[in-house]
């Protein structure tokens, strides 16, 4: 009978405890974030927070069902300057989640239609309600082509970004995905060219048109198609936009212009352009057009629309690379070498050299544990060379007098080499 | 303050023989509150009410407010409305000493106050739930129906926020 009684005492204080355990665990709520982000605040001294969609949005702002759209903030101080507020992990809120809803992370997601609004909460500041509109509305045409700050004028090899806007009826305009994009044929001829690996954020394009290399300027169309879909009742619709591609281009510029490649790896090379309706100098080594010119079995340089300006060694030898636009171009040394991790001179031990000689050019130097004259490994003119001592001897550092030693006092002096991150020293010993 | 001088005498009047069923405590607890770098200690009174309904097997109800705020790296910070729901589980007495266990749900909000550049202030407040659980000892005085309590609590609440506290008080019982 007490057994009983114990067994049963038992069984309900286990009970209990689990039961309370479970109810205490599942009851948990509150939000540590404002704390933390109070401290946050604190350090880059928050005043106000505003949420922006993405940048590329037209506005009023409308959306398709389905459509995402990463939203951020925009942070000011108390004295106005703009900071910079990660949208990760804040207290987003949608007035309706069944219209819009909305991550933690800033991440809207349409749902249906309707009228939705967006804010955000950090440190305990809450951001303006952005209101949006989801329609399923189809599209009743392509109402124009942005991009390239308006004009119709295209600086010849450098891309612009384009983004075809569509028209769902009254105010709503929506930037365009999975338009089609071409340029015609004789657009091509010109050198036009768009890359497809390099689409916009809103599912635009980036063009590149080009004088012809000993043509004139002229014109450049681009074509933007939105493809019909039976299935929603969605027409297709197409919008053509003409360019003119410019003559102000007036010099072209490659750097480095000496440059250094393992075999078996790759450099990158930058094309900068200036126009003459431009201030500064452009990079354009998307839009110009590389080829090596000397040493084609040396390096391979990528062009447009695969890795641009990008030289890959790929045996032993020097190369000239050069980036052409129109009439203007531009060449870089590009030096190719295997590299053993190793230098080696073809001399041992002090070298002894008299003051009368006046220079020495019998110094060499090659990658490898031994020296070798085998113009694969020879890097007497490649290397960076320099002397520990000036007043005693100098040594060439540019052109192909490179390693040649001027022999100025007498004494003794250091002479190092250095070839991909690897230095080598002989001690010169000058006697008068 | 009358009322609570009143209790007192009231519960000290009671002989110690009576069995003792209900009882009230009163402690103070100094809370650490970690979340970030930072860490604060804070200080609150506790008033607690309870019975037993079972030997060694009791339920009580807690309440607590801020005494001092605790600082640290220029921010300031404190519990408020602290509530808590607690089951007890207490061992038999061994020359008046026994230990205990309390298992319940608690409630708690947490101040927290920051100056900005231009000196003013920012306050956030945020409302916390979550399970907690104490671990204690309680002595009774000799022919007395009051005892000394001390004990260690902590409060989880499924968050990246740290929230115990030591608290050490009086109860009495009737």
């Amino acid at each position: 009978m007490v057994a009983n009684i114990m067994v049963k005492t038992n069984a309900f204080f286990k009970a209990a405890i689990t039961l309370l355990v479970a109810l205490s665990l599942a009851s948990c709520d509150g939000d540590v974030r404002p704390l933390v982000e109070a401290v946050e605040a604190n350090d880059i001294d928050l005043a106000t927070i505003e949420i922006q969609p993405p940048a590329s949005s037209l506005m009023p702002l409308f959306v398709s069902p389905g459509e995402r759209l990463q939203f951020s903030i925009l942070g000011r101080t108390f004295e106005g300057q703009s900071v910079t507020v990660s949208p990760n992990n804040r207290r987003w809120t949608s007035s309706n989640s069944n219209i819009a809803s909305v991550s933690d992370n800033g991440l809207v997601v349409a749902h249906s239609n309707g009228t939705v609004s967006i804010s955000a909460r950090v440190a305990g500041a809450v951001s303006q309600q952005f209101n949006f509109e989801v329609s399923d509305a189809l599209l009743q045409g392509i109402e124009r082509i942005d991009g390239n700050n308006g004009g119709d004028v295209l600086n010849s090899c450098l891309p612009q970004n384009f983004t075809a806007i569509g028209n769902y009826g009254g105010s709503d305009l929506r930037a365009l995905t999975g338009v089609v994009w071409s340029v015609n044929t004789a657009s091509q001829m010109m050198g036009a060219e768009i890359f497809t690996s390099n689409t916009t954020p809103t599912g635009g394009i980036s063009l590149v048109g080009r004088q012809p290399t000993g043509g004139n300027v002229g014109d450049v169309v681009l074509n933007a198609t939105f493809p019909a879909d039976d299935e929603i009742g969605q027409a297709a619709f197409s919008f053509e936009r003409r360019f003119q591609v410019s003559d102000t281009l007036t010099d072209l510029t490659v750097a480095p212009e000496r440059v250094d490649v393992e075999v078996g790896r790759t450099t990158r090379l930058v094309a900068s352009a200036t126009y003459s309706n431009q201030a500064n100098p452009v990079t354009v080594t998307n839009g110009a057009e590389w080829l090596v010119v000397m040493g084609v079995n040396t390096v391979t340089v990528g062009t447009v629309g695969n890795s641009p300006g990008v030289v890959s060694g790929v045996t032993g030898g020097t190369a000239t690379v050069r980036a052409v636009c129109g009439n203007e171009f531009d060449d870089a040394i590009v030096i190719s070498a295997n590299n053993s991790g190793s230098l080696s001179f073809n001399r041992n031990g002090t070298i002894l050299l008299e003051l009368s000689d006046r220079t020495f050019s019998g110094l060499r130097l090659s990658t490898g544990d031994t020296f070798s004259s085998s113009p694969d490994r020879d890097v007497t003119n490649e290397a960076q060379w320099s002397s520990s001592n000036t007043n005693v001897v100098t040594v060439d550092t540019d052109g192909s007098e490179r390693g040649t030693l001027t022999l100025l006092s007498e004494g003794t002096a250091t002479i190092s080499a250095e070839f991909f991150d690897t230095v080598i020293t002989i001690d010169v010993q000058v006697n008068n | 303050m009358r009322a609570l001088l009143a209790f007192v005498l009231l519960i000290l009047s009671i002989p110690a023989t009576a069995t003792e069923r209900y009882y009230g405590e009163y402690v103070i607890g100094t809370s650490g509150i970690r979340h970030t770098d930072l860490q604060f200690r804070t200080v609150e009174g506790r008033l607690t009410l309870g019975g037993y309904f079972a030997k060694g097997l009791g339920a009580e109800v807690s309440f607590g407010g801020p005494f001092r705020v605790g600082e640290d790296e220029g921010f300031t910070v404190q519990v408020e409305n602290l509530a808590t729901l607690s089951m007890r589980f207490e061992s038999p007495p061994a020359e008046g000493l026994s230990a205990y266990i309390l298992l319940g749900v608690s409630r708690f909000a947490v101040s927290q106050r920051g100056v900005n550049s231009l000196g003013g202030a920012r306050t956030v407040r945020e409302n916390f739930q979550g399970a907690s659980f104490t671990i204690g000892l309680r002595q009774q005085l000799t022919n007395s129906r009051l005892s000394l309590v001390g004990g260690y609590q902590l409060h989880y609440v499924d968050q990246p926020i740290d929230i115990d506290a030591w608290t050490f008080g009086v109860r009495a019982a009737w």
